[in-house]
Order: structure tokens, then sequence, then C-alpha cells
């Protein structure tokens, strides 16, 4: 038995994957004593006519996260997901499943296995073409031998889960790309597996519905807390999506860390290049790239006090709150020195023409804010507390993929 | 060069002489000794006469009706009382010639093994018909020679359907009141009967039925002639209450062939041998691997005063120089293939299937038992429907499957096929096919999947079914009737055998073009292999194997047709008696009602696969 908690980790290891290696050919023996003689991938293929997949490749999942591997094709990204289901059968490592290897289970536990731990989401979806929607979401469920009133019901909550309501009688080739993936989305979920498992679920999809797709996952994901496996070779997925990225190059894994981590520290050129022509303003998120607010005024505080903070921070505005930190409002310096003279409360200069927003929202719908406001923007939490500004220039900084700008607007 | 040159000069003058003599094209009906006739014939006419010579092939009737039309000149065995109704009206109209009594002292009639009467002691076969003399004593025996599609009768086997022994003996039956215990089984052709004949023998079976002599049968195996009341015209005038009277087996030929080849024709009317010597000569050939070739040579050479008697002394030199291989210089031909390398496959074939039919019998046995439940059990359920109840099923079959004017059109044509007075002829066709489609199923399904997931199962079973369906499908009937007879069961294994491998390739073809993803798909749930075949695979081929179905039911149809020829009843049957009569009416009416149910057949079939496919 394996620890599965080891010792600083806050997250159970619901997946680890120790020395993985799938050797296509009828002679992988012998591709794997070259490959520990330090032969290339490409000599083992000319000399031996086998084809190295998988190359000796460890790692492991949380329990909970989103787990993307990423690689350009012929990387052996797909060969890998399809080992943690055994419809590859690995060459030679081990894949432990909480707790137990799945590399040597025999017909009737892998069955189970598959029945009840994963559920795999296809590229070209895998639909039952012969089936309806709710015949393809069941399906799974009928292969467990679920009665058929219970296996009805559970799926057409995943159906429903998917926003295919009402679509359950169709034939999955009358709907469109989109809808068949929440198909097979669907029949996976009604599984209710702990591993999902995603074979570049999206890459089939056109680029807004793919968007749409993604953020309904990630929806989901924060309801349903699966531990996921997502295969995709765009970057820009694999960053929205991630919460770990593995790089995959060759058979191998080349880096695998948060999809911060790789951006700003890619491990090596190849890295470097595969993220050099990401969007980073749909990487980077507001809570990347905000300044604590250093100058706050409270609500209480008079006139004077928010004269002073501007002065001290050399600003010519400053953000008020109550005494929850909830945000009230932005006064000026001039407003200010007015109010001082006719003798106004701070209430009373309030303006409200700032920005708010989340800490989870990419800097792309930020740019805009930034371009019309006079003031930085205000990151705040669901309660309307402040949790820090983005100022202009740390906008711009953020794209240039420099963290925390340093300049500060006035 | 000289020497090429003399050639080049020599070949040109038999060009001419070619051309100024025409060819003479000789009537094949299909039996050895009119075979052996031809070559003798055809040595004189060529090495004597310099003319050029051809064979025609084709049931007697059909090559009496070229004699006439002139496509065939020369006859040398019409059994003149056999195809009198095409025979007669050519010498009246003087289309035909009869130019001299080839034989005349030949028999016919009902037939048993010896070894029936008498047993056989080296064979270990017991008498099972001791007191077996005469016609008259059949009815005493019926139950040693049981019809296998009918077990409470025995089974006659009949002369081919349109020979006049046909007529014959159907009066005969009644005459003799043998129909009570006895059906008169019409084996389709006198090849089919002779193989019910001699398979029957080579198992030491009980047999009785038509036959003749003399033929290469009655000069091998050891038969009985039943005995009848001695020839006489007032007895035979009434209900043929006595023997067969000798045929008159003549030489006939086109009326045209007097112009055209007069010492031809002075030669044929010479020609005459007797029952004896054809006795003589298909025993030999028999003896001899069936080498015609060598026959002819024998009789040549044994038969020198017969046949140097037929023609002058001149042209007999000619002969006898031209035909001794000793002064022929054999040339290297390139151009032929040579006979030397020549072997037979078949033999090896032949010795297998007998093989079988010697230690498998019981299993044949079971299997004709098997086979004959399942068709008389459709056919009685199809006969148990009134007609009209089941046009009506073919209307609302047709209605649901396509549009309700597809369903009229249908039930008008089984009503077409009734009106034409074929329905029971319609029902025995349609339960053979039925059956043989059904076994066809059974088997080529789960063998389509075999194939479907062995590599190795494809490539040994794809060129099979290319030869099985490629193979002319007449082919079948040989082993069918070897195995199993005359009758119902064999047409069924034929029809099996034809109709199976479209069954089989389209479910190969369906099953494998199920999409990777699909399975995979399937297989990552947790399906067992079972379920994936269940659930996946067969649903999604299904529209690529009721295509197969489709073809498989339309390759039952025709077969079923063709199966005829050995015995089996139904549309086929007449199409065959047509045939072989030139019946032009009987042979479109039958043809029409086949066509017409295959249109159904295939239609209801196809639009089934077709919304299969859709949905």
């Amino acid at each position: 038995m394996i620890n599965l908690k080891q010792s600083g980790d806050k997250m159970a290891e619901k997946i680890v994957v120790k020395n993985l290696t799938k050797v296509f050919g009828s002679r992988p023996r012998i591709a794997i004593e070259r490959l520990k003689k330090g032969w290339s991938k490409r000599r083992i293929l000319e000399k031996t006519g086998q084809t190295i997949g998988v190359n000796n490749v460890s790692f492991s999942v949380n329990e909970g996260e989103i787990f993307v591997i990423i690689g350009l094709s012929g990387s052996g990204k797909s060969t890998l997901i399809r080992c943690f289901n055994l419809l590859n059968q690995p060459t030679s490592g081990e894949i432990w499943v909480d707790g137990e290897n799945i590399v040597n289970y025999d017909k009737s536990k892998l069955r189970k296995f598959r029945q009840e731990k994963m559920a795999m989401v296809f590229q070209q979806f895998g639909l039952f073409t012969h089936r309806t929607v709710l015949g393809n979401v069941e399906y799974g469920l009928e292969i467990r031998k679920v009665s058929k009133e219970e296996r009805r019901k559970i799926a057409l909550q995943a159906i429903e889960e998917v926003g295919l309501k009402g679509w359950e009688e169709k034939m999955p080739q009358e709907l469109s790309g989109g809808m068949q993936q929440r198909v097979g989305l669907a029949r996976a979920l009604a599984n209710n597996p702990d591993i999902l498992l995603m074979d570049e679920p999206f890459s089939a999809l056109d680029p807004l519905i793919r968007r749409e797709m993604q953020s309904e996952l990630l929806d989901l994901q924060s309801k349903l807390k699966k531990t996921i496996i997502f295969i995709t070779h765009d970057i820009n997925e694999a960053f929205k999506l991630g919460d770990r990225v593995a790089v995959m190059k060759g058979g191998s894994i080349v880096q695998i860390g948060a999809p911060e981590d790789i951006l700003n520290n890619p491990s090596n050129e190849y890295i470097e290049d595969f993220v050099k022509d990401i969007d980073r303003t749909k990487i980077v998120q507001a809570k990347d790239i905000m300044q604590r607010a250093n100058a706050l005024v409270s609500l209480k505080d008079g006139v004077r006090v928010a004269i002073k903070e501007m002065q001290v921070n050399g600003i010519s505005s400053v953000y008020v709150v109550d005494k929850e930190r909830r945000i009230q409002g932005i006064v000026t310096i001039d407003d200010c020195i007015q109010a001082d003279k006719d003798g106004k409360a701070l209430k009373e200069i309030l303006k409200y023409d700032y920005f708010t927003t989340d800490q989870e929202v990419y800097i792309q719908e930020l740019i805009d804010k930034a371009v019309e406001t006079k003031y930085p923007i205000v990151v705040v939490n669901t309660e309307n507390k402040v949790l820090g500004i983005i100022v202009r220039t740390s906008i711009l900084t953020g794209l240039l993929g420099k963290k925390n700008g340093t300049s500060k607007e006035n | 060069m000289l020497a090429n040159f003399a050639g080049v000069v020599e070949a040109n003058n038999k060009l001419v002489e070619a051309d100024q003599k025409p060819t003479l094209v000789f009537a094949d009906a299909g039996w050895d000794s009119i075979r052996i006739h031809n070559q003798i014939a055809a040595v004189i006419i060529e090495k004597g006469y310099g003319y050029q010579t051809d064979v025609l092939t084709g049931s007697s009737p059909i090559v009496i009706k070229g004699l006439r039309q002139g496509d065939i000149d020369i006859c040398m065995e019409a059994w003149t009382d056999n195809i009198i109704d095409v025979y007669q009206p050519g010498i009246e109209n003087g289309e035909i010639v009869e130019l001299s009594i080839n034989y005349d002292d030949n028999a016919q009639g009902l037939y048993v093994p010896t070894y029936v009467l008498k047993g056989d002691e080296k064979r270990g076969i017991e008498p099972l018909a001791p007191g077996l003399k005469s016609i008259k004593d059949l009815p005493q025996y019926w139950q040693v020679f049981k019809d296998p599609d009918n077990p409470a009768q025995g089974r006659i086997y009949g002369s081919p359907p349109s020979w006049s022994a046909d007529e014959i003996l159907r009066t005969k039956m009644e005459t003799y009141q043998l129909e009570e215990t006895y059906d008169y089984f019409n084996p389709g052709s006198d090849t089919a009967l002779n193989t019910s004949l001699v398979s029957a023998y080579e198992k030491g079976e009980p047999w009785v039925g038509y036959y003749w002599d003399p033929t290469w049968i009655t000069g091998k195996y050891d038969l009985t002639l039943l005995a009848d009341e001695p020839y006489n015209q007032e007895k035979w005038d009434a209900g043929y209450a006595c023997e067969f009277p000798g045929v008159k087996v003549t030489v006939a030929v086109n009326g045209k062939m007097v112009e055209k080849a007069p010492e031809v024709v002075a030669f044929l009317k010479n020609y005459q041998t007797s029952t004896k010597i054809n006795s003589e000569l298909l025993a030999f050939m028999q003896d001899h691997g069936a080498d015609i070739d060598k026959t002819v040579t024998w009789f040549f050479s044994d038969y020198e005063d017969l046949w140097t008697s037929w023609i002058p002394q001149e042209v007999a030199a000619v002969i006898r120089e031209n035909i001794n291989p000793d002064q022929t210089p054999v040339k290297a031909d390139f151009t032929k293939f040579p006979a030397t390398l020549s072997f037979s496959l078949g033999i090896y074939v032949e010795k297998v299937i007998s093989w079988l039919t010697e230690n498998f019998q019981s299993v044949f046995d079971w299997l004709k038992f098997g086979v004959n439940g399942i068709v008389s059990s459709i056919k009685k359920i199809l006969a148990f429907i009134p007609w009209f109840i089941l046009i009506a099923f073919i209307f609302l079959l047709g209605w649901k499957v396509d549009q309700w004017k597809s369903g009229l059109l249908y039930a008008l044509m089984a009503f077409f096929i009734g009106a034409l007075g074929l329905w029971d002829e319609m029902i025995l066709t349609l339960s053979i096919a039925l059956t043989g489609v059904m076994i066809s199923i059974i088997f080529g399904i789960p063998l389509g999947i075999y194939m479907a997931y062995s590599k190795k199962m494809e490539t040994v079973m794809k060129p099979l079914l290319d030869g099985a369906q490629t193979m002319p499908s007449f082919v079948y009937l040989i082993p069918a009737m070897i195995f199993f007879g005359l009758g119902t069961v064999p047409a069924v294994f034929a029809t099996i055998i034809y109709s199976m491998p479209p069954c089989i390739r389209l479910t190969n073809v369906g099953i494998r073009g199920v999409p990777i993803a699909m399975k995979e798909a399937a297989y990552s749930y947790g399906s067992s292999a079972w379920q994936v075949l269940t659930k996946v695979e067969l649903p999604q081929a299904m529209p690529t194997i009721m295509a197969g179905i489709n073809q498989t039911t339309m390759a039952a149809m025709s077969m079923v047709v063709i199966s005829s020829m050995i015995g089996a009843k139904g549309l086929g049957e007449n199409v065959l008696i047509a045939i072989n009569r030139t019946d032009i009416a009987m042979g479109f009416d039958a043809g029409i009602s086949i066509v017409f149910l295959a249109i159904i057949i295939d239609r209801i079939t196809q639009r089934i696969s077709e919304r299969q496919k859709n949905d």
C-alpha cells in the first residue's frame, strides 16, 4: 500500500503514476531495454520498429483538481490518458488509483473499475448513433445493470445538468457538435465517477462554443469537485482550466506546475516556445495583477484624513470603505479640499463612477474598463469587501508577463 | 525454309477446303452413348469426308428443336417415342429426315438394384424385398422405398420431365394403382436421376425408379428390370398396362443436309449398332476414366468390320490411314496444352465427398430429418393460412415498411401469381427459400462476427466466400444431391451454401465498420465484450446486416428455382418442365410468378434495411 497523504500535502493524491511506459509494437521489451540504454525514440523506431508512446512518466494527480496534460500532436498525451482506464495497456510502470495498482487488474476487476471509478469523454464524442440522447446517457448505468427507472432518473438529471433538457429523445446526429459533447459529458457524469478523463473534449468544437463549454465545465466542477484529467493541445485552454498543467514532449513530461508557474518560469526552451504565443489576457486574472490597497479611508474618518492619506501616498483619489472594508465610493483630492473649505462631510462628496471586478476575472475583460476609467479598478469579493486595486499600468505589464507592476497612477 | 513454305501452302489449302465444306453440328443431348456415336461419326466425317464438325449441347427436346431449325445438323440418337411431340411434326414437314435406325432393341421401365432383391453378401446388404419380381409386387414393399419428403409413402423415381416416359409412367401408376402407396417423384433431369441412382447404389440403399438400357449405369451396376405384362398394343393403349416396347433410336438429320452434305447423308443411312454394342462401348468407357476419345479409338480398332460396312472402301482406307497413331508424327504444338499434364482436381473432391457419405451417413440422415421438419412446418403454416389473409398480410407489410401504394402493388402481384394457378407452387418455393434463409442467417451472422473479430478467419474466409459466390450455382447441386439424394432437403442445402456468403460477408463488413471511437467509448464504461457486441456493434451494423439478409434472400430465391433440377418442387419445377417442353406459355407464367415473388421479397426486405439505416 502506498501512503496516500504525504506529509506537507494538504490534498490527497487520487492518482499516482510511477515510471509509466507505453510502447506500441510487437516487441515492447526490446524497446524498453534500449530506452534504459539511453537510445532516442527515433533510433528505437528505426532499429526495432517499436514506437514509444509514453516514456517513463511519473506524477500524481490530487483529488478534486483539474489536471491538464498539454502537448503537441504525437507528444503522447492521448496515449497517456488512455492508460488510466487501460484502453492502452501500459508496457511497464504502475498506476495507483485510491491505493490500488490498476495495471494488474484482471478482466472483471477492470470492468468494475471502469464502471465505477472512471468515465471518459472523447474528442470525437464516441456517441452511439443508434441510441437517443437519453439512451446514450443511460449507457454506463445499463452496463452496471441499474434498474430501468433508476437509470432513467439519473440520466435525466445528468442531461439537465449539462443543459440539454428537452433533447432527451433526439438522436445524437441531430445535435450540433457542442450539444453532442454535452451528451458525452452527461454520459460520463451519469455514472458519477470519481475521476473524469477528458481526451481533447473541446478540440472538435468551434472557438465560441469551446469557450462556452470551458466555462460550463468550470461551473460544473465547482459543484461536483471531481478529479479531472484533461487533455488538450490548446495552451489557452490548459491555463484556463488547469489547476495544474503537465507539458508533454516526445512521450515525456517536461514540466508540471500551476499555469502561472509555467508561464513565468518556463523550465526550458521548449516550454517557452509553447507558451510564447499564448494570449496572456486570457490567462492572467485580476488577482494576479492587483495591488494591496494601502490607501483606504473609512467612512467615519473625516475629509482631512482623506487628504492626508492622499498626500502620503502621492495619489489624487482614494477609495472609501465602511468598517467591514466594504466599498462605499471614491473621493478626489480636489473635492476633499473644497469640502474642507465648505465644511462638508466625506459622505457628501462620494463619487461612484469607478469600476469593480472580482478576482477571478481575466484581464482581457478589464482592458476596456482600464481605458475608460479615471480611477484604479477595485477588486472586491462577493460581499463587496475590497481585496485590492488594479491600476492601468499593471494591466499592461501583466500582458508583458511581469507580475505585479510597481508603478502607481497619479 | 522450303519445308516451312510447303506448310503454309498446305494450311492455305485446308482453309480453302474448310471454306467450301460447311461445319456439321452434332446434337449432344447429354448422355454418354450419344456422345460416343457423335465422336464415331465425327471421326468418319472429318477424316473421311473432310468436313469440320462441332457439337451443341441441350436437353433432348431442345436439341430436336435445334435440329428442326437447322442450328443442329445431325442427331445420332433420337429416342423417338420420348420426344414424339417435337420429333414427329419435324418429320412430317420435312425439317427432319430420318436416315436410319441406330438401334431399337433397348429396354426401359422400372429398375431396382439387384441387391434389393437378392442382397449382397460382400457388402453386407440384406435382401430388403426378396419377393419383389414385377411391378405389381411393388405395393407390398412401399416401406422399403420410403419417400424422405413424405415418409407415409414410398417413392418411385420417375422419368425426367417432358420425356414421353414421364406421361406413360404417371398413367401406369394409376393403372396399377401404385399411387396409393407410392409418390411419383419428378427428378428434374436425367442427370439428377443418374445421381440419385448412383448414390443410392454406392450406399447400398433401396431405390426404385425409371431407367433405361443401354447406359453405362446398366453396364456397370447390377440392376434388375421389374417384370411387367408382355407388350401388346391393346394393353398398351389401355393405360400402358404392359412393358415398354423397344424405342426406335434413330439417326436423324436436318432436312437441308441432303443437299449440303450428300455423301455424309449416304454414310449415315448405313449407320447401325445394337444395344449390345452400346453397352460394351459404355462399359469400356466407364472402365477407362470416362474417356470418349479412348473409347472411340478402341471402337475403330475392335469394330472394324462394323464401321467399314457403313462407308465405301476408299473412304475407309483414308480413315484407316488417318487414325493410325503410328503414322501421324506427333508435332509439338505449343498452342495446345499438353494432355499428359492434365489431371482432375475434382477426383479428390469426389473422394472426400464419398468418404463423407460413407462415414457420416447418420449425420446426414439426422440433418435431413431436421431440415425436412423445418420445411414442412413452414409449408404447413403457409398452407394453413387462407390465401386472402396471406395477401392481406403482404399488403399490410408493404404498407408498414413503405406506403400503402407499395403494399397494394405487392398484394396485386401475389394475387396475380394465384390467378395464374401457381399459388401452391409459390408456397412450396417460399417455404424452401425461407428455410434456407433462416438457416443461412443462423449460421451466417455468427460466422460474420467471428470473421470481423479475427484477422486470420477473414483471411481464410474471404477467398472462400468469393469462390462460393462466383462458383456457378449449379455446381452446388451435385454435393447436395450426393449427401441428401433428390428432393426438398438437398434443395435447402444447396440454397444455404449459395445464399449464406452475402450474409457472412456483410455482417463482417458491418461490424468492421463500427467506428473505433464508439467501441472504445463502450469499453471505457466497463462493457464486457458481449455487451459491446450486442449493445453497440450489432445495432450499429444492423443496416449493413439487413442489406446482407436482403441479398441472401434473393440468392435463396434464385437457388430454389435452380434446385428444381434436383427435384425441388415449386415454381422452378414449372420453369424446368417448360424448358424441356419448350412450352413458352408455361415458362412465362412460372417465370413471371418468380419475378413477382422476388420483387415482393426484395422490396420488403430492402425497405426494412433502409429504414434501419435512417433510424
